[in-house]
């Protein structure tokens, strides 16, 4: 299987509280991470299929980048995401959901190819790495 | 000669005097990248200027106000952009580390800022 992985980048705020954990649980889980706060986060998405032998590309990379553009970067970049997106109204903005959030939202939007995984960097030591299975 | 030390804080942000419909207005964060230069000639028996170590230790009071915090929050701080952010570190740590020589800012991995002191 060949893989073509194209990154895209995006700066977002967020928060962590728990309304289901006292205070002190909240205080012991998230830590630092209940205070305001924001990353420089990476995305790396990984599609496959077919290479289409008339162009040698297995993905039309303007296409891809047009999808991930509108549907994830536009809503994503420069935002605080547990107040701009619904979706985290009740659930925390980790990195763990949002590489949930950005595949449920990509998946059904592929151009002509296979959405085969998704890596989301969070800071330069942590990441998370998502192939849609749970 | 100068060395520096490279620090990595993760803070939220938003530049409240830029032109309606700005995206730096919205409430956002970034990975920031701090280099901390100090200046100086390295001492003739140990070879340094200055220990890393001592370099962190004077940083450290400053770099635990900015890391996970809203930086609009902090007096001084309220319009965030990296060149003020520079002049904001600079007064903090300079009374702490004399021989501090630039600051360097790296708000992206493509956008930064550069200061050494007015």
């Amino acid at each position: 299987m060949i893989v073509l992985n194209k990154i895209f980048r995006f700066c977002a705020a967020h928060k962590y509280y728990s309304p289901a954990l006292s205070e002190q649980e909240n205080l012991r889980a998230f830590g630092d991470d209940l205070r305001l706060h924001g990353h420089n986060y990476t995305l790396v998405v990984s599609v496959s299929g077919p290479v289409n032998p008339d162009t040698g590309f297995l993905v039309d990379l303007q296409a891809l980048v047009q999808v991930v553009q509108e549907h994830i970067i536009n809503k994503l970049d420069h935002s605080c995401i547990h107040e701009d997106l619904d979706w985290f109204r009740d659930r925390q903005p980790s990195t763990e959901n949002l590489v949930q959030w950005i595949w449920q939202e990509l998946e059904p939007r592929m151009p002509a190819c296979k959405l085969v995984k998704l890596r989301l960097e969070e800071t330069p030591t942590i990441y998370t790495e998502f192939d849609g299975s749970l | 000669m100068e060395i520096y030390k490279t620090f990595h804080f993760e803070a939220a942000h938003r530049l409240p005097h830029v032109p309606e419909g700005h995206k730096c207005a919205r409430l956002h964060g970034h990975s920031f990248r701090v280099d901390i230069h100090v200046k100086g000639e390295p001492d003739g028996r140990l070879g340094w200027i200055m220990d890393f170590a001592d370099i962190k230790k004077a940083f450290k009071p400053v770099y635990d106000r900015l890391d996970h915090h809203y930086l609009n929050e902090i007096p001084g701080l309220e319009n965030p952009t990296s060149e003020l952010l520079c002049r904001w570190i600079w007064a903090e740590l300079k009374p702490r580390l004399p021989e501090l020589s630039r600051i360097v800012i790296h708000e992206t991995c493509t956008s930064g800022c550069v200061y050494e002191g007015d």
